[in-house]
């Protein structure tokens, strides 16, 4: 093993990291230009290496031409890594540089005004366009130092410590060129000189620890993996290979595997303790969830209880207002009639209220469900509208059903949701119309059945309509000539809607101020279950408790 | 001869209103207000009712205990038995508990006169099968 071996390694450590960051996540700019940078510096490494055995021009061209894409490849990564992505500015200074880069290395390749010959690896003649080229790559280099130390005093926590490392990498290799390169030939020493490319390792090495330190799990997984292997490499050849290296290679060597081992160990522990505080807030997750579930139960049964009180004075106050009322068992005269109808009228929007506050509820709750059967969907709807006759024609209106033309299969629905659905149209439509027409239609149309309800009642505005499948929302349409119709919760036709799209159909409507509305649903042909549940409905040992 | 109806409800506001309803149709009305007054009363093997109004939540034993009592009891298990409650299940929960039941009505859905409509229309069907 000599030092040209090492130089070797150098250059195969950063292809490996090249390729695993970029592996790791090939679609993220970070990782390409990391990559890029590796990729860059290790090809640089490895034409010095080459140069060393060959001494060829070509080689030596190559290696200058590359350097000024070397630091521009570190400026795309270091903006990538703190802003994720380039702004137009930093785009086009780019753009300019690697303009400049090129023309360079294309008078790199065809001009001796750059170099023009080489002796052996340290003797070369150049030409007046080198001296140019070498200030370009100084200001160029300085640039980046500039970029660097700016950005670290500009930024703040992780990126600020990660720019340290970064900036402490591209000072050790500033340094160690320095030594290798100026300080120790200008005393006559130049076997070190060799040292001066694969110095880039500490700048490569501390830019994948800050990755690695902070964040960037994909880049950190990628550059674990490396420095593994690396120290299985390093140990291969201190154990095997390096016998009669010199106390400085073996120090340097010994120095990596130290490094390597620490940052491998310290990750280690960090990856432990991240693991432990992970599952300490993983079981305080499972608690808040399984609390959250009773508190949801417990909620969904208080709900059911509360109704269940309201509905049975609802029941027996309903119950016998309609027997005295309607049914006339007390033979109350027309005064009396009229002047208890509205506590009945009243007592029953009680009635639909505590329906409809528990269906919502259920609906919030994902717990809406329905009990489809086959159903002869005709008969239906004309039933509903029969038992709506007499409501009707007390305000003067008239209702019809107009069926479908034609015989269609059974459709499987829940026959009592869906006729709350029609009887719901159908009383919003009487609510607003006077002396006028409801019709309520089915047809066939593609592979559903659309049945609407129409009225020529007094209309909907258009700014209402957009919401008027909203909770709560109600339309601030009023008739003045029966204000006391006009009360709604405005939760009719959220639950409608809502019973509608489990059937797997839609609801929607049209309407023109003053001239009447349209309100029309669609039910499928083929029923396909939609599950609106998304939690285990309760197992029956609520009603126990209740 | 009258129908006879046996309402097992614990609670005297609805209870009663069914008794007057039915009563002003003919029927014969008895009255239990607990599912173990209901069992006393089918005690007596002299007494057949043709429909039950059967509320779920009773003072001790529940209204779904005691119809898989009803069913299971060859003297009366062919009678209409009508769930007739204020609990709002869910449709699942509902055939789940009243699935052994003639029928399942929520009390507030329901007129008086209705009810005695559906409860004969339920032994009509009942005969016919």
């Amino acid at each position: 093993m000599n030092i040209t071996q090492f130089i070797l390694i150098v250059a195969l450590f950063n292809f490996i990291l090249s390729f695993y960051v970029l592996k790791s996540n090939f679609k993220n700019p970070l990782n390409k230009s990391f990559s890029l940078c590796a990729f860059l510096l290790g090809l640089w490494v490895f034409l010095n290496y080459l140069f060393q055995r060959s001494s060829s021009i070509m080689i030596l061209r190559t290696i200058y031409a590359l350097a000024p894409f070397i630091i521009l490849s570190a400026v795309l990564w270091i903006t990538y890594l703190k802003y994720r992505q380039l702004d137009r500015k930093v785009y086009m200074t780019n753009i300019g540089l690697v303009a400049v880069n090129l023309i360079f290395a294309f008078l790199m390749f065809t001009s001796n005004k750059m170099i023009s010959s080489v002796t052996d690896y340290y003797h070369y003649t150049t030409g007046y366009l080198f001296t140019i080229f070498t200030y370009y790559i100084i200001a160029l280099f300085l640039g980046f130092l500039i970029y660097l130390i700016f950005e670290y005093f500009k930024s703040e926590q992780v990126f600020r410590r990660q720019l340290k490392l970064i900036t402490i990498g591209m000072f050790a290799v500033v340094i160690i060129s320095a030594i290798v390169g100026f300080i120790l030939p200008a005393m006559g020493i130049t076997k070190f000189n060799i040292l001066d490319s694969p110095s880039s390792i500490f700048f490569v090495l501390l830019g994948a620890y800050s990755i690695m330190k902070h964040e960037l799990l994909d880049i950190k997984s990628a550059a674990i993996e490396v420095i593994s292997y690396a120290l299985v490499v390093m140990m291969f050849i201190v154990l095997f290979i390096l016998d009669e290296a010199g106390i400085v290679l073996k120090s340097l060597l010994f120095l990596i595997i130290l490094y390597g081992s620490y940052a491998l160990i310290k990750n280690i522990q960090k990856e432990l303790s991240s693991r432990k505080h992970i599952e300490k807030l993983n079981r305080q997750l499972e608690k808040d969830k399984k609390d959250l579930v009773e508190l949801d139960r417990m909620k969904d049964e208080f709900l059911q209880m509360a109704t269940h009180e309201l509905n049975t004075p609802i029941t027996a106050i309903q119950g016998r207002m309609d027997m005295a009322i309607r049914e006339n068992m007390c033979k109350l005269d027309d005064e009396q009639k009229a002047y208890f109808q509205p506590i009945l009228d009243q007592v029953m929007r009680l009635a639909h209220l505590s329906k409809d506050v528990l269906n919502v509820a259920r609906i919030d709750q994902h717990r809406l469900t329905i009990n489809p059967i086959e159903t002869d969907i005709d008969p239906l709807i004309s039933q509903i509208v029969s038992s709506l006759e007499i409501k009707t024609k007390e305000k003067g209106n008239s209702i019809a059903y107009i069926p479908m033309s034609r015989l269609i299969p059974k459709l499987t629905i829940d026959q009592s949701k869906i006729g709350e659905v029609v009887t719901n149209l159908i009383n919003n439509a009487n609510k607003f119309t006077n002396n006028g027409k409801i019709a309520v239609t089915s047809k066939l149309k593609d592979d559903k059945v659309v049945i609407s309800v129409a009225d020529t009642g007094i209309g909907i505005e258009k700014e209402d309509q957009k919401h008027l499948f909203e909770k709560f929302y109600q339309a601030g349409r009023f008739d003045p000539k029966n204000p006391q119709e006009q009360q709604g919760s405005g939760l009719g036709l959220y639950i409608s809607k809502n019973i509608i799209n489990l059937h797997g159909g839609d609801m929607w409507l049209e309407s023109d101020k003053d001239k009447g509305s349209t309100f029309y649903f669609s039910l499928p042909l083929e029923y396909k279950e939609i599950r609106q549940a998304t939690r285990i409905h309760s197992d029956g040992t609520n009603l126990r408790v209740l | 001869m009258s129908k006879k109806l046996l309402i097992v409800d614990d609670n005297w506001g609805c209870s009663d209103l069914y008794r007057m309803r039915f009563e002003f149709a003919k029927w014969e009305v008895k009255i239990a207000y607990s599912a173990e007054d209901a069992i006393e009363i089918f005690k007596d093997k002299d007494y057949l009712p043709d429909a039950i109004l059967l509320d779920l939540m009773l003072p001790k034993m529940q209204g779904d205990e005691l119809l898989k009592i009803i069913r299971k009891d060859p003297r009366i298990k062919d009678v209409v038995v009508v769930v007739l409650t204020a609990l709002n299940l869910n449709p699942i929960d509902q055939e789940r508990i009243g699935g052994d039941a003639d029928d399942y009505i929520l009390k507030i859905d329901i007129l008086p006169e209705q009810l005695v409509n559906r409860v004969m229309e339920l032994i009509d069907n009942k005969k016919k099968v």
